[in-house]
């Protein structure tokens, strides 16, 4: 008897498991459904920004005046990663300055990609991975490389780049190291908010 | 002479007159090899002392490159005075004169010392002075005639000084005469200049970026810069840069400009929160040397302005940098809140400087000051420029450097006479303010940006100090 209601309890248990799972399948979407709210079935799209921050792990921040990107939205139903993919060159940071009067530019190479990882509520939280971006200034030449965390709002076409710091500065170049600034191997973040155009819906499941 | 040949003779007059108009025409238009020719008469009207003829004569190069002086010569002032224009000057047999000309950006300057017999009208010349134009933008450097002064001294049949001695003319051009003198088309120099990169074309690495411009080459730096020698280890990183100005002489209210001179610049790394400001900072040390032909010295700075209110007077002054100049640098690390880009902080720079006055006229009368006319201690400069606000400073980029200097007392001045009482009189004393413009750095090794200077300090839009 005790079995068998040990066996009920573990099997409510269980059915109340696999709905608590079964409720929040969406936080775990493998696909994703991809639209443009105009209808229309190009995926091409611009985001413009205003102020970005580049910052480092000693503490440093380099901001943009303002950035701008262009890329290719993964339109469709069911759609796998990654949702969009920003091919080189595709993205302009512009009026790059750091401290002591320090002047930027910062280089998009190869093509950087946005990844879904959960999605709830009209919002997508997830990644733009595959970042190669080469600075540069005056004795000044490194490239930082990795991923950051973002999140996408469907009401607001707005792609947000959150700070964390999980970018790093893969190589600083010797003969052009600027000056100890930015040192090779640490760990560096960016944010910055793109509206995007034409209006975009996100959906995963 | 019969009806017909007094004809052909008028047809002849009329066909030679439209020739020789014809060939006056072209010569307006000189072939591009000889060089321009001035030689016009400009009517002036000097006040109640009335009329006055000045023709202008000079020879300029045909034409101009950006940077290059562009120097007149063969040049005549000849004045023509009516004797009532020297009522001023009661019982002069003869004039002595010095006519200055405006001719913008710089003054002719005639002076004719041996006497000349009074007539009317009495023609007065003299050597002139037509100091070089450097252009600093490709187009046309329009030389034109502005205000006309005369200063006329009176002798008498004896050879003394009229009483009173000197009468001076100020004038305007005549209304309806045209001020213009020649045109110099300037172009650009020669591909020496290492062009800036354009935005987005430095740091591309060829990995398929979409931009087809090759990335900035690294030109080689100017064969004046190089790595300061016997600095301490840590002083690593060599630049150097161009640096002009322009100092505000207070006692004389007088603007000296000082040309394009090149320095040297090696700095330490960036410290990041290991400096004596409080953190989040980063800060920075740099030796500066000046670098001419050799020497710790800027190029000669030419200065003109009135010695006691209104006398003429010409100098031309060197500075020399005793030891080498200690640079500090701090900046915070993230901008000013609510100000993205701008970033507090002050760039100081120490140095030490000699003066010396190579020359100068008084009136166009050279003055001997022999040759170590100089101050007698060390001017100790303080300069300071900040990152942030509208004369932001960078230190790679350059920018405007502030300061006010004490200028000391002059010795050695003086090859037959003590000058220094003088010189000193008019020049030395406190106050002085001294805007410093630095240009980009070149990086000695490493990537390379450009050593230009910002501007040429007699660029009007320069800003006074």
């Amino acid at each position: 008897m005790r079995g068998r209601l040990i066996g009920a309890i573990a099997t409510g248990a269980a059915l109340v498991a696999t709905t608590v799972f079964a409720g929040t399948a969406s936080a775990l979407p493998l696909v994703w459904d991809v639209s443009r709210d105009d209808g229309g079935t190009s995926g091409g799209f611009t985001g413009a920004a205003g102020v970005t921050v580049l910052t480092t792990e000693s503490g440093i921040e380099l901001t943009c005046d303002s950035a701008s990107a262009a890329g290719t939205a993964n339109l469709g139903t069911g759609v796998a990663n990654p949702i969009a993919t920003l091919p080189a060159g595709s993205t302009q940071f512009n009026n790059c300055s750091g401290p002591f009067g320090l002047t930027f530019e910062v280089a998009h190479q190869g093509t950087w990609e946005l990844h879904g990882d959960s999605y709830a509520s009209g919002v997508t939280t997830g990644r733009i991975t595959n970042i190669v971006a080469d600075i540069s200034g005056p004795f000044c030449e490194a490239t930082v490389t990795g991923s950051v965390n973002g999140t996408f709002t469907n009401s607001s076409d707005e792609l947000e780049v959150l700070p964390d710091q999980t970018l790093t500065v893969s190589t600083v170049d010797p003969n052009n190291d600027c000056l100890g600034l930015i040192t090779q191997g640490e760990a560096a973040g960016f944010s910055g908010v793109f509206a995007i155009t034409p209006g975009l819906t996100v959906v995963g499941r | 002479m019969t009806r017909f040949r007094r004809a052909l003779v008028i047809a002849a007059a009329a066909i030679s007159l439209v020739v020789v108009a014809g060939n006056a025409g072209a010569q307006q238009e000189p072939p591009r090899a000889e060089p321009l020719v001035i030689d016009t008469s400009l009517d002036y009207v000097c006040g109640e002392a009335g009329p006055v003829t000045l023709r202008v004569t000079a020879t300029l190069p045909p034409t101009g490159v950006v940077g290059e002086p562009v120097e007149p010569a063969d040049v005549g002032l000849q004045l023509t005075v009516p004797a009532a224009a020297l009522a001023g000057l009661p019982g002069a047999a003869s004039v002595t004169v010095v006519t200055r000309l405006d001719v913008l950006p710089s003054t002719w300057v005639a002076v004719q010392s041996d006497p000349v017999p009074l007539a009317d009208p009495v023609v007065l010349g003299g050597t002139v002075t037509a100091p070089p134009v450097t252009p600093h933008r490709v187009g046309d450097l329009a030389l034109a005639a502005g205000g006309l002064t005369v200063e006329v001294t009176g002798y008498a049949e004896d050879g003394a000084p009229t009483e009173p001695p000197s009468a001076g003319l100020t004038c305007v051009l005549a209304e309806g005469e045209t001020a213009a003198l020649a045109t110099v088309p300037v172009g650009a120099p020669t591909a020496e200049r290492v062009p800036s990169p354009k935005t987005g074309e430095r740091g591309q690495r060829g990995q398929g970026a979409p931009s087809a411009a090759p990335p900035a080459i690294a030109a080689p730096p100017p064969p004046e810069c190089y790595r300061l020698p016997d600095v301490p280890v840590e002083y690593r990183a060599p630049f150097c840069a161009k640096v002009n100005g322009r100092a505000n002489i207070a006692k004389l209210d007088a603007a000296v400009y000082q040309p394009t001179g090149m320095v040297n610049i090696t700095a330490t790394n960036l410290m990041i929160n290991k400096c004596p400001e409080k953190p989040p900072v980063g800060c920075q040390d740099a030796l500066v040397l000046p670098e001419l032909n050799g020497e710790p010295k800027y190029p000669p700075a030419p200065g003109s302005f009135y010695a006691f209110g209104f006398m003429p007077a010409t100098g031309t002054m060197q500075l020399t940098q005793i030891g080498l100049a200690n640079v500090h640098q701090w900046s915070k690390l993230t901008p000013i809140p609510g100000q993205p880009g701008e970033y507090e902080g002050l760039t100081t720079v120490n140095v030490k400087l000699s003066a010396q006055i190579l020359d100068a006229t008084v009136n166009g009368v050279p003055v001997p000051v022999g040759p170590d006319c100089r101050s007698a201690e060390p001017i100790d400069a303080v300069f300071t420029a900040t990152y942030n606000g509208p004369d932001k400073y960078s230190i790679t980029k350059g920018g405007p450097l502030m300061g006010t200097v004490t200028i000391p007392p002059f010795s050695g001045c003086g090859a037959d006479e003590d000058l220094d009482p003088i010189l000193t009189g008019l020049i030395s004393g406190p106050g002085n303010r001294v805007r410093l413009y630095q240009g980009a750095v070149c990086t000695i090794t490493g990537n390379n940006v450009g050593c230009d200077p910002i501007a040429e300090p007699n660029d009007p839009k320069y800003p006074k100090p």
